[in-house]
């Protein structure tokens, strides 16, 4: 039951967060803000997907709901890690990370498997070490990163908003510990605490986007 | 702000006023000057914003190697300490607006950030309450 409602909220929230995104108007040409609402559109379908198998629609395993859910996490990653860089080197760095994310799933369905098991209503990823390593290494580099990089953009665009810089960066770093915790935590109270504060931090860092397009727009 | 006497105030019809050195016709708008203790708050900043972030990557650590309860523990204290920071930093506008002697717009800051604080005091109320009866039925299930 927790478990179905926590995916099914955690998915309508990235989607507005992808919607809302969307609508944003980024001056830096660094930035996309397509590709940012698409990876986050990406996260939702994998939340969704998790808590559609978890209430139990569908004939599809555990094992390889965990599977698909990762791969489109991964894709996320990928267009997450390009939203924050130039055209002419965009390009490169999708195929570059897009190597990357193929690699890693690769050795996700052959090497090492996912083990995946429900306690309490809760789904534990049941992560190996050196998986746990490489997602805390994508969550760090691909979502943090662009998430400061976007922060910062914003920041310096509005005025108005510098001094919310701290919190920013404190609800940012919160959604981080709460994805680690929720990917790679064994005891079901580490999972469901972790991804209360991801699915918290992400309904913030929402709002802050939408409050930073209203105060630009009141701006022009 | 240098406070040499060569320094004469112009102001325009812009909202901030513009300095005009006699010495070197260097414009500086007032937003740009800089604040005596900047260099020294930006610091403080900067090393609050570093031990969070290295408090973040102790809880991570402790998770990576199946220390949940420290995780736990971790997270809670950087909850705690990153909620002291941002109320802290909500607090720079009042001091701004009451050491500008804008009395009325620091006291009007005041309340909507008293208000606001409020509100996310009772939804960590509400949040807690909600966390305790979960583990409460876990218990209870398990």
């Amino acid at each position: 039951m927790w478990g179905e409602i926590g995916f099914i909220s955690a998915a309508v929230i990235f989607a507005l967060v992808a919607f809302l995104s969307l609508n944003l108007k980024v001056s830096d040409k660094r930035f996309s803000v397509l590709s940012y609402g698409l990876a986050h559109i990406f996260a939702s379908f994998s939340f969704l997907l998790w808590g559609l198998v978890l209430y139990g629609v569908g004939s599809l395993s555990l094992r390889n709901a965990v599977i698909i859910g990762d791969t489109m996490l991964i894709i996320g990653s990928v267009l997450m890690a390009t939203s924050t860089f130039q055209k002419g080197i965009r390009n490169k760095i999708l195929l570059g990370t897009s190597v990357l994310g193929l690699l890693f799933l690769i050795i996700r369905y052959i090497a090492i498997k996912p083990e995946p098991y429900i306690e309490n209503y809760i789904l534990i990823f049941n992560s190996q070490l050196i998986i746990s390593i490489a997602l805390v290494l994508i969550f760090a580099l691909a979502w943090f990163r662009t998430n400061i990089v976007l922060g910062t953009i914003i920041i310096k665009n509005n005025k108005e908003l510098r001094d919310t810089w701290t919190a920013w960066y404190f609800v940012n770093l919160l959604s981080f510990i709460g994805f680690c915790g929720f990917i790679i935590g064994k005891k079901p109270q580490t999972v469901a605490l972790s991804f209360v504060a991801l699915v918290t931090s992400y309904m913030i860092l929402g709002f802050f986007i939408y409050y930073s397009q209203k105060v630009s727009n009141n701006g022009q | 702000m240098d406070n040499n006497n060569n320094q004469l105030p112009n102001m325009q019809n812009n909202d901030s006023p513009i300095f005009v050195s006699a010495n070197s016709q260097t414009i500086i708008e007032a937003d740009q000057i800089p604040d005596k203790n900047e260099k020294w708050s930006f610091s403080i900043k900067k090393i609050s914003e570093y031990l969070l972030l290295l408090l973040a990557l102790v809880v991570i650590g402790a998770l990576i190697f199946g220390l949940d309860v420290l995780g736990m523990i971790g997270m809670a204290l950087f909850f705690v300490y990153g909620f002291c920071l941002v109320v802290i930093q909500m607090f720079k506008p009042i001091l701004k607006a009451y050491y500008a002697k804008n009395y009325a717009s620091a006291a009007l800051i005041t309340l909507v950030m008293g208000a606001a604080l409020w509100v996310f005091g009772w939804m960590l109320y509400i949040g807690y309450m909600i966390v305790t009866l979960m583990l409460g039925f876990w218990e209870i299930n398990s």
